[in-house]
């Protein structure tokens, strides 16, 4: 892991204009599949895919001081099956951030209408001297024969690509430790 | 051609599945009514017989194109990290070879601008124009 962490200067997300794609900072799974059910419903979104991007766990004390809870905190990414204009894009994106009043959301629908495209990230990603994993599923519903399909060719490419620059990273360190010692 | 009849068209319906039930496949279906003056357009008849055999629409159609001839769909990525403390996002596309071809370049050298567009093709092509000869920072604290 730590040679991993070393070799982490980029990180890599998957840009997409037709695709819906929500970002839940720290919101509890149930009512991220809540909000998913909301607009795959209103906007006839075919299908959806939620992915847990990180989680934290913690071992704190319970209610009777023997006994300890987890608490666990995680972000999820949303993604959506129909083929959309940016749009449409645009507007399933802020209706979910303003009918939710999650302030997270909000400023990621902000930060996507500046940019022009909707990002979420792909590969493992170095925050707060810990690494977050790459993304992995966790629920879907749906049709997930479209934009879900693409999302996971286009994930196919980037793990490749990520394996392949850790490869050359541990190849390079190891010929350097060769020629120091 | 001239237009059919309904009588024409019910007695072509009825011989469709009376060859689907004797289990005859599309090809010699099609061959039978053109010998009777029926015939019809091949991906109707395609249609019709998936139909009374209680089958659904093909699943993957395009396996049978071979890969060369099949639609590239471009992917897009976005890269992104801090250069000297900013950050610094390429959005770049292309297909999956082009972006494998690329990705190596990018994850050593950081973009010219601080937020830049282009395809793998041209990236490729002339690198200098895109990207900084310098490295990108040890340990980015990107937001996303």
């Amino acid at each position: 892991m730590t040679d991993q962490k070393s070799s982490l200067r980029v990180v890599v997300g998957n840009n997409e204009r037709d695709t819906v794609m929500l970002d839940f900072d720290l919101v509890p799974f149930e009512e991220v599949r809540y909000w998913c059910f909301r607009a795959y419903r209103w906007f006839k979104l075919w299908g959806f895919l939620i992915l847990e991007s990180s989680a934290e766990e913690r071992m704190v004390e319970g209610a009777y001081k023997s006994v300890l809870d987890i608490w666990r905190r995680s972000s999820y990414h949303a993604v959506f099956d129909r083929p959309v204009s940016w749009k449409r894009n645009i507007q399933v994106l802020d209706w979910v951030a303003n009918e939710s009043h999650l302030p997270k959301l909000i400023d990621y629908a902000l930060m996507q209408g500046i940019k022009g495209s909707a990002t979420l990230r792909m590969s493992c990603k170095p925050e707060k001297g810990k690494i977050k994993p790459p993304p992995t599923e966790v629920f879907s519903w749906g049709d997930q024969s479209h934009q879900i399909a693409k999302y996971w060719a286009t994930n196919r490419v980037i793990q490749k690509i990520v394996a392949d620059r850790d490869r050359e990273t541990q190849r390079r360190r190891t010929r350097a430790d060769v020629l120091v010692s | 051609m001239p237009r059919m009849s309904k009588a024409q068209e019910e007695k072509r319906d009825q011989r469709i599945r009376e060859y689907t039930d004797r289990g005859y496949p599309a090809n010699r279906i099609q061959k039978e009514l053109q010998n009777e003056g029926l015939g019809m357009q091949r991906k109707v008849l395609l249609e019709r017989v998936r139909h009374y055999r209680g089958r659904g629409a093909p699943k993957r159609p395009e396996r049978h194109i071979p890969i060369k001839y099949r639609r590239r769909e471009h992917k897009h990525l976005a890269f992104y990290g801090t250069y000297r403390g900013d950050s610094r996002r390429i959005s770049v596309v292309g297909s999956g070879r082009e972006l494998y071809k690329v990705a190596p370049m990018i994850f050593r050298h950081p973009p010219r601008k601080q937020f830049l567009v282009c395809s793998a093709e041209e990236l490729d092509s002339d690198p200098d124009e895109y990207l900084i000869g310098d490295e990108w920072d040890d340990r980015p604290e990107v937001e996303s």
